[in-house]
């Protein structure tokens, strides 16, 4: 988990170096994702799409992908472009496939990934700052 | 509701709490340490919030 980042940095240090304590806290949280009860595979999946999307690159197909599997990676797409996008016939179908349980997890997971790609972007961007951020409050 | 808590829950993470927990302690670890002060982090909370129309 170690992030390229412009960061005034020690040598051989890294980003989670900063905060103490944070590092441990996120294998942590890592792991307690991993042993919820959903597929391995699928949480990696979740974890490319976000950073993909994230990252303005293309996605991988979903064409071999369960039922189940789109409709998590569907999720992770809402979350990540539009969480006030999701609607109930997503929830339904997400309901539908998955139980309340490893709903929780999974939207943990999402909350997670997505944080942690934004992170990722932002500190590793060091090819130059961007034209401009609108942060004027609405 | 969408996702609605378990019986006696208090938000829908409560149906895996070891989870939630797993996630709040990484949420207060960067929320109660490092370099940054405390209000400063809650400005930055309270303008994410708005920026994403978060009610929280």
């Amino acid at each position: 988990m170690a992030y390229a980042t412009w960061l005034p940095l020690e040598p051989g240090a890294d980003v989670w170096d900063l905060i103490p304590g944070a590092r441990d806290a996120l294998r942590a949280l890592y792991a307690s994702l991993w042993q919820a009860g959903i597929d391995g595979e699928l949480l990696e999946r979740c974890r490319r799409r976000a950073d993909a999307l994230i990252d303005g690159l293309p996605t991988e197909d979903d064409t071999d992908c369960s039922e189940r599997d789109r409709a998590a990676l569907g999720f992770v797409e809402q979350y990540v472009i539009d969480p006030h996008g999701v609607t109930d016939a997503q929830a339904e179908t997400l309901h539908g496939l998955f139980t309340a349980e490893e709903l929780a997890a999974l939207t943990t997971a999402l909350a997670t990934f997505d944080a942690l790609a934004r992170v990722r972007t932002v500190l590793g961007a060091v090819a130059g700052t961007p034209a401009s951020i609108d942060i004027t409050a609405t | 509701m969408r996702f609605a808590p378990p019986p006696g829950g208090a938000s829908f993470f409560d149906h895996r709490p070891d989870v939630f927990a797993a996630f709040n302690v990484l949420y207060g670890t960067l929320w109660t340490d490092g370099a940054v002060d405390q209000p400063t982090k809650e400005v930055a909370r309270l303008r994410n919030a708005r920026v994403v129309d978060c009610g929280i």
